[in-house]
């Protein structure tokens, strides 16, 4: 091993990246920083937008106040409202688009809450988008939890009966805490993802360009070593990678104000271990692809599936078993798990999930580095 | 005087014919496949110390695959295969100078950077030397452009600059010349003499009839075959014509009739 050689090849990566080729730095840089501040802006802003029609039926005392506290409590969810008079109406204008669901509340509904009865609501949602409807049935249950308590209150004057009744929540968190929001909770698997997509594209897309030019070709022809060739552009790539990282993390902790309770430094390096995996994945992958556009049509291969089941999109914990089998065989698995255990459980670097997450991943990086380099011996005497 | 001196170098072993180890290239039934097709077949070649060797013969006829043989890029086959002594290997790598046909150099990098690049990976670090290597082919006032910007010649001069800067005793240039103007060219056959009567051995590809005049010798290859070797004027001699063209076409046309 030769150090001089890996640091030429390692200056060489970095000079193209910063210097020469603009769109890898876009691609390195203002995609994760773009994705992370859209998310974050999306996911805190989704507010208004959504409005939900209140059939009233009939004008009994409670009917009349239990409408007006879901509908004040729909507005505090910043749920817009509209009164109609029966069904019918609700249904046209659900359909018309001019509401995206419609809860009935009547006379019969007003009696059983003034008799503290339990009581099944008429609700009606559109059922076209998963988001929409979710939100709706929060806002509902919240607005319905509370809505016959008051009205309850009011008739009697006393508090509402122990068992039968609708119940408030008075919940404790064992991790984060209330003041986390989804973006909160998200944005460990949402950075993991990142950092692992955008130096992924770049190092498999400039390596198989490198290969096409002849350029490795050329250095192959060198006294320079395969392992020199691969830890040097490990190194220069790993150097993108490092100022990637601290990009999006000041976006994240500066302006999206995103929550964490573990160590910032041990969010770093965890990330900056996600994207050294992810590069030495692209130097060993470059090695099937003959043209630049060939290495394009890989990375759908190797980000969807690893999108899907590596607890990107949905909790490991929530797999079937078989493809939580799947998911162990990825590398995306074991970041998006160490960056959870410690931006939301506050773990740290000795605790065993983490240790354990960080010792997998640091062999997965090895493991790219060696079938990276054997991929490259085969060409070479 | 860099080529003999490395030649010297190289302990003549006991059971291996002097001319293996005195001889720049020597190579005895090569064989190369990939996949179904025979890119090289057979071809035993030697070539002696300080003269420029020309390889001609048409597309896909194995020229690019004997010279990335030579280079150690691909392992052969069957076959043996010695340059200035050495079995392919990092020593062999170290001691040739190998320009590739593709582009052979980033391109969206300058040609500074690229000569920074491989210079230092073949252990040069005089700057005065990678500059040099860039005056030789005449762009040492275009070393900041990018090289994308420049034209295919240009890029070929970059190229073989990259492959000159280590003072390599054996050159491997596939196509050199490809793209380059003809004062270039010119230029470049006066340094490639030069380096020659300094003992450097050349082995080039080239298409170019008049380039192959130039050459001290000649390899005719035709799908993967060497199917005459020599001088060009003993080619002449050999086929009964009198230009070096004819000779070609006689020999390369004669052998795809059945015999």
């Amino acid at each position: 091993m030769h150090l001089p050689r890996i640091l030429r090849v390692a200056q060489c990566r970095a000079t193209l990246i910063f210097y020469r080729d603009v769109r890898a730095l876009w691609v390195v840089l203002m995609v994760p920083v773009a994705t992370v501040l859209l998310v974050g802006y999306v996911m805190r802003n989704t507010t208004g937008g959504l409005t939900m029609a209140l059939v009233v039926e009939g004008d009994h005392w409670a009917t009349v106040d239990t409408a007006s506290y879901i509908e004040e409590s729909l507005h505090s969810d910043d749920i817009a409202t509209l009164r109609v008079s029966e069904r019918g109406a609700a249904e046209k204008l659900v359909r018309s688009g001019e509401a995206d669901g419609f809860v009935v509340i009547d006379d019969a509904f007003a009696r059983g809450v003034l008799g503290g009865e339990r009581q099944t609501v008429s609700v009606g949602l559109k059922g076209d988008s998963l988001g929409t409807d979710s939100r709706l049935e929060r806002a509902l249950g919240h607005a319905l939890t509370t809505a016959p308590l008051e009205v309850f209150r009011k008739a009697t004057g006393a508090e509402p009966l122990p068992t039968g009744g609708p119940f408030e929540f008075a919940t404790t968190y064992q991790y984060g805490g209330e003041e986390y929001d989804d973006l909160d909770h998200v944005f460990p698997s949402l950075l993991a993802f990142v950092a692992f997509l955008s130096i992924l594209t770049i190092t498999l897309v400039g390596v198989t360009r490198a290969r096409w030019l002849q350029a490795i070709e050329r250095l192959m022809a060198t006294a320079l070593r395969r392992s020199e060739f691969v830890l040097g552009s490990m190194l220069g790539d790993g150097a993108v990678a490092v100022i990637q990282v601290i990009a999006v993390l000041l976006v994240a902790v500066f302006v999206l104000r995103v929550h964490h309770t573990g160590n910032l430094g041990l969010i770093f390096l965890l990330t900056l271990i996600t994207s050294v995996g992810a590069l030495n994945l692209g130097i060993f992958l470059s090695a099937f692809a003959r043209s630049e556009s060939e290495a394009m049509q890989m990375l759908p291969l190797v980000l969807v599936p690893q999108f899907v089941l590596g607890g990107v999109l949905f909790p490991l914990e929530s797999l079937p078993p078989a493809l939580g089998v799947v998911a162990r065989f990825m590398p995306m698995t074991y970041s998006v798990s160490a960056l959870r255990d410690v931006m939301i459980k506050g773990q740290g670097l000795f605790d065993a999930g983490v240790i354990s997450d960080l010792a997998v991943m640091v062999a997965f990086a090895t493991f790219f580095v060696v079938l990276g380099v054997r991929t490259l011996r085969r060409e070479v005497a | 005087m860099r080529g003999i001196s490395v030649t010297e170098t190289a302990p003549a072993r006991g059971s291996a014919p002097m001319i293996l180890d005195r001889a720049a290239v020597a190579v005895r039934g090569l064989c190369k496949r990939f996949g179904r097709i025979d890119a090289v077949r057979d071809v035993s070649l030697t070539i002696p110390c300080g003269i420029t060797y020309g390889l001609l013969g048409p597309n896909a006829s194995g020229k690019t695959t004997l010279l990335r043989v030579l280079a150690g890029v691909l392992k052969p086959d069957s076959g043996e295969v010695r340059a200035l002594g050495l079995a392919p290997g990092e020593e062999m790598r170290q001691q040739t100078g190998y320009m590739p046909q593709a582009t052979g150099i980033w391109d969206q990098m300058t040609v500074w950077e690229n000569m920074r690049c491989f210079a230092g990976i073949q252990g040069v670090t005089s700057k005065a030397q990678m500059e040099e290597a860039l005056e030789l082919v005449g762009l040492k006032d275009q070393m900041h452009r990018v090289v994308r910007d420049l034209s295919i010649g240009m890029q070929r001069r970059a190229s073989l600059a990259c492959a000159l800067v280590h003072r390599a005793p054996l050159l491997l240039l596939d196509e050199p010349t490809i793209g380059v103007d003809l004062a270039v060219r010119v230029h470049f056959w006066e340094h490639f003499r030069r380096l020659n009567e300094e003992g450097v051995t050349i082995v080039l590809s080239t298409h170019a009839m008049d380039e192959a005049e130039r050459c001290h010798r000649l390899g005719i290859m035709r799908e993967g075959r060497l199917l005459a070797e020599g001088t060009p004027d003993e080619l002449r001699e050999g086929s009964g014509t009198s230009s070096l063209e004819d000779a070609f076409l006689h020999l390369v046309e004669e052998r795809i009739a059945p015999a």
